[in-house]
């Protein structure tokens, strides 16, 4: 199989008549770590979406793991921001993770190797001691880690999350980013973030999405281009500073 | 012919019935927030009675009547609300309201130019005389389709409550799934009109379930837990409906209330853990 990870040729999505992307062409390869930046509402759920088939998009080609995302998107572990999930649903920590399990295997309840996947996956990301808590009594970032946790237990091939730091501490921030750094080079990994902080020297490649997507190599992402990306003065904050990081 | 006992035996019977579909769908409707949707579809039915009188005594259609009509009617009306959530979700509220008063506007016209004597306030309120064999033996079918659909999607249908664009990210068919919930709900709406009425079933559906989801529990719990609680609820209403010479539709859905409130409030009391 070919070494495309995610592939998107010339794709538009608009919501009725209102363009959320234009034009759009991007290609990761599988082992590559990716972060997709932008404004609030600039379409980067949007184009999480489209590459996972959720929404198909008007026009161009869109392909995960060389097949149509539809068949491919369960080899796909998927991260949507923890504000979509009902809280309302009475589901335990181990339940939501055990969700990432379907579509592995067939049969109408979970195997033996479901039940063993989703526990290890669960002590992998530190959730052990909460996985019979309910999801709406778990803090923001335990929410957070049991959905990235729910992601790997289909032992993805594509890891895409959708603000992952979104209500999470800095610990929490950096113990995913230690994650992640882990899993580079493994699998592919997009992650949409609008945290700059998050965009470490383990990214290979950034791309800024507002309507349009533009690529920019790591090195040039600088106050310049977040000036471009954002449409207002924007100053980098060295966060890795703040917190002591071993960035430099 | 039977009387008072044969008639309450039908009456606690049904409940009995109905409390498996209601206990299960309830939490469903309640968890997946489409309480209106539930409640335009109960009201919707009216316009299928109205329609089935209509066909049976002024056409003379054999197939008429009122029972075929609330089937009909609720199955249309859930498909529609279905169709218009997954195409036009900014709609859905206005669409919802719509079928609501429509439905019922359209029976009222249909019943008034039926022949011969046609009370809407027994739909509307229920009677327990009007219980029939056949009513029991649809609920029990009923009670078995929803068994049949749920117990084996019971892990689909968590997710889908929890988080749909996860759910279609493991290629479950999520569309079909919950158009398939709602046409449930449409018929269990019908299999208690008899009992407690089309205005009034909606809160035998979704109170048990709210009182349920009051308290931290798993979802199946949940379903079991509403389930029971909707059958002493409905008996508990008989009873005192017999005693008390009261409507036994309204009693039991004051009941239900009663119990919300009073779950609400040991809830409010319970200490944090």
């Amino acid at each position: 199989m070919g070494h495309e990870a995610v592939c998107l040729e010339g794709v538009n999505f608009a919501y009725a008549s209102w363009p959320v992307l234009e034009d759009v062409s991007l290609f990761v390869a599988r082992g590559e770590y990716v972060c997709i930046l932008g404004p609030n509402g600039g379409g980067k759920t949007t184009l999480l979406k489209v590459i996972l088939g959720i929404t198909p998009p008007q026009s161009g080609r869109v392909s995960l793991l060389g097949q149509r995302p539809e068949q491919a998107r369960v080899k796909a572990g998927y991260m949507p921001q923890a504000i979509k999930s009902d809280l309302q649903v009475p589901v335990t920590a181990k339940e939501v993770v055990l969700m990432g399990r379907l579509g592995v295997e067939g049969g109408w309840r979970y195997s033996r190797s479901d039940l063993k996947k989703a526990e290890e996956v669960l002590a992998f990301l530190g959730l052990e001691p909460l996985k019979d808590r309910f999801f709406a009594e778990l803090s923001g970032g335990q929410r957070q880690r049991t959905l990235i946790a729910r992601a790997l237990a289909c032992d993805p091939e594509v890891l895409i999350l959708d603000e992952p730091t979104a209500n999470v501490d800095p610990e929490g921030g950096k113990l995913l980013a230690e994650l992640l750094a882990e899993l580079k080079g493994k699998i592919a990994l997009l992650l949409v973030t609008h945290d700059l902080s998050f965009v470490s020297k383990h990214v290979d490649r950034v791309f800024c999405v507002n309507r349009r997507v533009v690529e920019h190599p790591t090195s040039e992402l600088d106050s310049f281009s977040l000036h471009e990306l954002y449409n207002e003065p924007m100053r980098l904050v060295r966060h890795d500073l703040v917190l002591g990081n071993e960035e430099r | 012919m039977d009387l008072g006992l044969g008639i309450l035996a039908n009456a606690f019977f049904i409940t009995f019935l109905a409390s498996v579909s209601f206990g299960i769908l309830g939490t469903l409707v309640v968890v997946r927030r489409v309480s209106s949707a539930a409640g335009a579809i109960s009201h919707s039915v009216l316009g299928g009675i109205g329609i089935g009188l209509f066909c049976e005594r002024a056409l003379g259609i054999p197939w008429g009547g009122p029972l075929p009509g609330a089937i009909l009617a609720a199955l249309v009306s859930a498909l529609g609300i279905s169709w218009v959530s997954l195409r036009f979700q900014q709609r859905e509220d206005t669409v919802i309201g719509a079928i609501w008063a429509v439905g019922m506007a359209i029976g009222l016209l249909f019943l008034s130019k039926t022949p011969g004597y046609a009370d809407p306030m027994s739909y509307l309120f229920g009677n327990i005389l009007l219980v029939s064999d056949t009513d029991l033996f649809l609920t029990a079918l009923l009670g078995m389709a929803v068994l049949g659909v749920v117990a084996p999607f019971y892990r689909e249908i968590l997710v889908l409550c929890f988080d749909e664009s996860f759910a279609k990210v493991r290629n479950i068919k999520t569309e079909m799934l919950s158009t398939c919930i709602l046409l449930l709900v449409a018929l269990a709406t019908v299999a208690m009109l008899r009992l407690v009425g089309l205005i009034l079933v909606i809160a035998l559906l979704t109170l048990p379930a709210a009182i349920a989801c009051v308290f931290p529990m798993k979802l199946w719990k949940a379903m079991i837990f509403a389930g029971v609680l909707c059958l002493l609820l409905s008996w508990a209403g008989i009873i005192a409906s017999y005693f008390l010479d009261l409507p036994t539709g309204s009693s039991i859905a004051v009941l239900a209330g009663a119990a919300y409130l009073v779950a609400i409030g040991l809830k409010a009391r319970a200490p944090r853990a």
